[in-house]
Parts: structure tokens; sequence; C-alpha cells
């Protein structure tokens, strides 16, 4: 048995052909086992056929185009191991070899089929469309869109875009020393996703307090979010890196660790700051909950305020300590001066 | 030719004429000088009688049997805030140094009474009824350590502002000259010169001489210094004074109820100093107004503390051209504002006098039925407990075109002042009935 992968330059992709009965003919007319319906082929075109001692071979049919090995014109031709060989203007790739057959055996072609360049390639279009957009939403929340809006729009695109485009074609210009390859889309397509994810960020920290009113449940949910997001875009990453050599387990522990720790640091620095620092997000001006006076009254204000008192006064014991140890320190070091 | 004969003999007349009244001017206040020099000393913190000062002004004698003499609190406030005992009081002249104690002060009107171990003859007279405005005024004092100098100026009446009160002068005095004597042409003291208004030309206060008379009386009652250890809380009753005199005067002189935007609300006290500016934003996409009022006038109490004083502030935004979730951003922006946070960070620094901040937020609504969303941050003083400082800030909530922020400062009061003077301000909001 041989298997045929026959290409012309106009298809998508090519046909794949299991030929298991011989003789076999290739042709233009429906009569023939293989039917090539393109302008450079005969009718009858020509035939594969089995020899006494196991080879296959070509032979021309009286063709008008002929058939092709390495460029030259052949009237039969012993076909090889991913051999390749010309019928008109159609290229027909030969695989002969046990272990080739067995594997090729398994792959159930698409209908359409697309390589993984052409996958990746789509991937990037959403993604640059996705960040365009978030892009947009980010800045139409700020300010009414008018001429100057737009172009700041224009700016901030271009600009991610030069930022994206440079650092992936940075990487793939150090990385092309050590893999001794040059994968600029791997790269692109690892840029591109963490632009979304910043975006993606900016827009989700920034606005969270605009519509949840409860600091438990803001935290609940903005760490369940962090959590799955940093989670995928992490998996993502490492598969993009580690693309042969993906290891699961090792990755996994080390993308929850990375997760862990993203998540433990913001966590502590917005909710332990909002203690310190008087700058708080946001009047819940779009929020459609109401505050009813029962709920919300002075009392819930004053107990605030009382703790705050109580911490003062501590701080002030803690103030007026340091103040007497440092005092007594001075006594100390004076003490000990001879005069 | 006799016309000009007239014109030149008037011409030199005229010029005689000046001549003479400027004689008897510089006559005259060569007189006030010479009347009123001998009771007027440099006073100087310092280590010792010889080291070099930590600070200085000048004082005056109110009572030359006794040695009495009046200058300012802050003159002498570098030896009253030390716990150390580093610093001692010093009076000088260009020979005669003597060493001063403290008897009394007032951080309220700013002034300290304090005793040398000399004898004067006779002392400065006491002026009892208040001049006439526009009178021609005269301070003494060493501008910035140079000589003892006499400026000229006008009395422009007294200003009241909550419990705070100052002679509004246009005499150009400088610092160095704090704590000394402003005298009418008579060389009667009418005042203690007191601080001058920054970023402008010759205004310049004192402290009226009723308040350093009621200073000396109340140390005749006691007819003893008062002891050092008191000194804290000498201040803080005063601190406490200057509350329940302020509230009193809220209540008093309440402002009239304003408005701005579609808001309204209870202005605060009268004799406060208010500003207010509306405007559109740049491209038109909303509208604000702001009301800032403050007290003018606040307690001294060392360099890093100014106590007993109050800031109010409203803006109001409505918007034309923004959707609510524009809206809702640029109240955002404004609610964490630039310069005010600009403002509130370089407070925000450590300080030795000042604790660390305490800071909370949450949402209120008032009698009015009006939703705010708050964030406060509040510290005290390490010395004086029981007063506290507070920055509050406060934003309405739940409307899609409107907004107010409230931002109160608030200098020196106890723990229940805060809360009424809060309660008291947010309480008096609420929204312009539909027209």
């Amino acid at each position: 048995m041989i298997i045929l992968r026959i290409q012309h330059p106009s298809w998508n992709s090519p046909q794949v052909h299991k030929v298991t009965t011989f003789p076999c003919s290739i042709g233009r007319s429906i009569q023939n086992t293989i039917v090539l319906s393109d302008n450079s082929i005969s009718a009858e075109h020509a035939m594969i056929e089995k020899q006494m001692d196991g080879t296959f071979l070509l032979r021309d049919l009286d063709s008008t185009n002929g058939i092709f090995f390495e460029g030259k014109r052949f009237g039969q031709i012993i076909l090889r191991d991913q051999g390749q060989v010309k019928c008109g203007d159609i290229e027909i790739t030969t695989m002969l070899s046990d272990d080739r057959l067995e594997k090729t055996r398994q792959i159930e072609l698409p209908a359409e089929f697309k390589t993984k360049a052409q996958k990746l390639s789509q991937r990037i279009l959403l993604m640059s469309l996705t960040l365009v957009l978030l892009i947009y939403t980010i800045n139409f929340l700020m300010d009414p869109m008018d001429s100057e809006k737009w172009i700041d729009v224009l700016v901030s695109i271009v600009a991610a875009g030069v930022t994206v485009f440079g650092v992936a074609g940075l990487a793939s210009i150090i990385t092309k020393v050590q893999h001794k390859k040059y994968d600029f889309l791997k790269y692109l397509d690892a840029t591109l996703m963490t632009a979304v994810a910043w975006a993606v960020f900016s827009l989700f920290r920034d606005r969270i307090d605009f519509w949840m009113n409860n600091n438990v449940l803001q935290m609940i949910f903005s760490v369940s979010v962090y959590f799955a997001f940093y989670w995928f875009y992490s998996n993502k990453m490492l598969e993009i890196f580690f693309e042969g050599k993906y290891r699961k387990r090792i990755h996994t522990v080390l993308g929850s660790l990375f997760v862990a720790f993203v998540i433990f640091t913001w966590t502590v620095a917005t909710f332990s700051e909002r203690n310190t620092r008087f700058n708080y997000k946001a009047s819940y001006v779009y929020t459609t909950s109401s505050f009813p006076e029962g709920k919300y009254n002075f009392g819930g204000l004053e107990s605030q305020m009382k703790e705050s008192f109580t911490d003062i006064d501590e701080f002030r014991s803690q103030k007026i300590e340091e103040k007497e140890e440092s005092r007594q320190l001075e006594d100390s070091l004076s003490k000990e001066k001879p005069e | 030719m006799k016309l000009i004969c007239v014109l030149l003999s008037f011409f030199v007349f005229s010029v005689m004429a000046q001549e003479e009244a400027k004689i008897e001017e510089v006559k005259d206040n060569d007189i006030l000088y010479k009347k009123v020099k001998p009771f007027v000393y440099q006073v100087k913190t310092s280590q010792s009688a010889e080291s070099s000062k930590a600070s200085y002004g000048t004082g005056f004698v109110v009572d030359g049997e006794e040695g009495l003499m009046l200058t300012n609190y802050h003159v002498v406030s570098t030896y009253i805030q030390d716990e150390d005992d580093r610093y001692k009081i010093f009076v000088t002249d260009k020979d005669e140094v003597y060493e001063a104690k403290v008897l009394d002060f007032s951080v309220i009107f700013d002034l300290a009474l304090i005793q040398i171990e000399k004898k004067f003859k006779g002392e400065l007279r006491i002026r009892d009824k208040a001049p006439g405005r526009g009178e021609t005024i005269y301070s003494m004092g060493l501008p910035k350590d140079l000589n003892i100098s006499l400026v000229e100026g006008n009395y422009n009446g007294v200003i009241k502002s909550g419990i705070y009160e100052r002679i509004l002068m246009s005499t150009p005095v400088n610092s160095g000259m704090s704590g000394g004597p402003t005298v009418d042409k008579w060389g009667r003291v009418i005042g203690a010169n007191v601080s001058i208004l920054l970023n402008s030309q010759n205004i310049s206060f004192s402290v009226p001489i009723d308040k350093g008379k009621d200073l000396i009386e109340s140390y005749r009652k006691r007819k003893a210094p008062l002891p050092r250890k008191e000194y804290v809380n000498h201040i803080k009753q005063q601190l406490k004074q200057i509350e329940k005199e302020l509230f009193t005067s809220i209540d008093e002189n309440p402002g009239k109820s304003n408005s701005i935007g579609a808001w309204q609300f209870s202005a605060p006290d009268k004799t406060g100093k208010c500003w207010s500016k509306n405007d559109y934003s740049e491209k038109r996409t909303f509208k604000y107004s702001r009301q800032n009022c403050f007290l003018q006038g606040a307690a001294y109490i060392d360099s890093s503390i100014y106590s007993g004083s109050y800031e109010v502030m409203y803006l109001s935004l409505e918007s034309l051209t923004r959707n609510r979730f524009q809206f809702a951003d640029m109240v955002d922006s404004f609610f964490n504002g630039k310069d005010y946070l600009k403002n509130i960070y370089t407070r925000f620094s450590e300080s030795n006098e000042l604790t660390k901040f305490s800071c909370n937020e949450g949402i209120i609504t008032n009698k009015n039925k009006l939703s705010f969303r708050y964030a406060y941050c509040l510290n005290g003083y390490v010395k004086y407990d029981g007063h506290y400082r507070m920055y509050f800030k406060a934003a309405t909530l739940g409307d899609k075109r409107n907004a107010l922020i409230v931002k109160l400062k608030v200098d020196g009061f106890s723990k229940e002042g805060m809360m009424t003077f809060l309660k008291k301000h947010l309480d008096g909001i609420q929204k312009k009935e539909a027209m």
C-alpha cells in the first residue's frame, strides 16, 4: 500500500489518497481510480503498477503534459518514500515506509483543514480586535467622545500596537540565537495576550467600586475573578513558551504558585492600603441600589469614628513611649561621655 | 512777568509749607520714638544668655514696678513647648540681658505675659477706648533683628472670626516685630503686633490690648506664675474654650441657607469667609460651582500645629453632555481631587507632634434621605490628648446628572465636637425642590 499526497498550487489543502489495489490509474476521466480534474492532466494520464520485486512504478500513458521527476520528463518512474513526482501541474508526494504508514494511518483529516500557523494568525487577529475594543471602551467610559478623544484613542491603539509588535519582535530576535528558530508569531501571541489581560484588569480594577458597594463581597468577587483570569492566563503562557516540553504537573504547580503570589500581593496592596490612604475609588453614582436611612445612619459613622479615636489614642501612647525611649537613650549616652 | 513772579512765589511758598509740615511730622515721630523706645526690648529664646537664639521677637513693658512685659505667645513658644528645659527666655537691650519667666499665656490671642527682674521708671500706658477707623497708628519692634524701628500705618477696625479677634492695620510689619507694641499718636498701647497676611501689601494684624489686660488680671488674681507642669493643661483648656466658643458662634450667627447647583445646604458661621466660583468645564461637558468657607484665624501652638479652626468646601457638579458612566468617572476624580490631595498629603507627613492617621470609609444617609459615600482620616495631637484633627469628604449618590461633594477640615476639636460638626453639616444638605 502507498499513500499519495496530491497538491496543486491553487488548492487550499492537499488531497490524500490511500492506494491499496494495483494497477491504479490516474487521469481526468471518471473511469480512473484517482480522478484529478485539472486542465494539465490528460483523460488517461498515468498508471501505478506493483512490480514483482515489491517496488511501485509510475508509467506515463502517452499524456500531453507527461510525468516529471526532479524537473525531467520520464516515461516511467520508480516511486520512492517521500519522493516527489509531478503530473502536469500537480505535485504528488508518495509515502512508502511502514512506520510512516502506521502514523499516517491515524490521521483523519477534517473537511476544512487548517495548519497551526493559520490557527495562530486567526487568534492573533481576534485578540488584536479585542484589544482595540478594550482601548476604546476604557476611553469611552472616561470622557465623551469628540475629535480630540478619537485622536487619543487612535494614538493609544497605535502605541499599544507598536509596543506589542516591538516586544514580540525583540523577543523573537533574542531567542533566535538559542532556539535557532524565528518564532515571531508565538511571541506576538504571548504579548498580545498580556496586553489584553492588562486592559481587562485596568477596566475591572478601576470600576469595581461603581457597581459593588459591599467591601467583603467586593473582595471575594475580585479575588475569584483575578484567580480565574490569572489561572487561565498563566496556563496559556506556559503552553506558549513550553510548547513541546509542556509537562503538565510541574507547570500546573508553577502556575498555581504564580497565581497565588499575584493574588496575595494584590489583596494586600488593595485592602490594607485602604486604611492608611485617603484615596478611595468612586462614588457609586450609577449604582442601582438605594441606601435606606435606617441602615446607613450616623450610628455607623459614629462607631467607625470611635474605633478611629481608640486607634489614635493607641498611636499616641506609642509615640510617647518612643519619645521616652529616645530620651532615655540620650541620657545614657550623655552619662557615658567622660567629662 | 508779574504773572510769573506770582506763580514763582506761590511755588516757593508751597515748597516751604511742605517742608515745614514734614519737619513737624518727623519731630513728632521722633518724640514718639523717644517716648516708647525705653519700654521696648528684644525677647529671645536660647540655651544661655550668650548663645545664639532659637527664636526671637519683641516685648514691651506694661508694669514698670513689677517688670511685667507682654509679648506674643509664638515668640516664646519654643520655651513653652520644650519639655527638656533646654531653652530659656531672655530680654535683651544692647548691653543688658535679663532672664525672664513666663507668668501666663494665651494661645487663642497669641499673647504671653513675662516678668524680668528689673524696675522701670514708668511703663507704656494702655488706651482704654478703641481708636477711630483711619486713625494713624504706629508699630514698634526689631524687624529681622536689625534695630528697634517705628513704622506707621492706619487703624482699620477689629476683625472678628469665631473666637478670634485681630486689629486690622496697614502697617508694614516684618518678622521680628512680633510682640512689639502697636501705639497711637500719643504713645498709648492699643495692641500687640502679631501677624501679616501673606501675599499681600501691608496687611497686618495685632491683638487688641484688652486681651492683654485680661491676661494681666488673671495673673493678678492667681498671684503666682503658671507652673511649668500646667502648661499642657493650660493649652488644653484653651483648646476646649475655642471649641465651645466656635460652636456658640456657629449657633448664634447661622449663615443663610446657601445653594449651589441643584443643592441646598446650611452655610457655616457668618463670621467665616467664603469664596465661590462657577464655571463650565473646558469642553463644556459639565458645569461646576464651588463654595469654600473658612474661619479667619487659628491658634498657633507649635511650628507644626495650628489648631482650633475649620474649613468647609461644597462642590456641585452637573453633567451637560456626559452619560452616567462618564459623569460617575468625573465625580470620582473630583472626589479624589488632585489639588485637594496635594494639599492634604503635605499634612500627611510624619510629625513628632501628631499621631498617625486612622482612616475609614462608608455610606451614610442623612435626615433628608440623601445618601453619601464618605471617607475620612483622623489623627490627634501627641501632647494634647482629647483633641483631634479630621479630614472628611463625602459625595452624594444615586443621581445620574447631579452630584455634590463636601469636604471638611477640622482642627483641634474633641470627639463629641467632631461628631456634632459633621452631623450639622451633613444634615444641612438637601436637594433643591424642583422649580
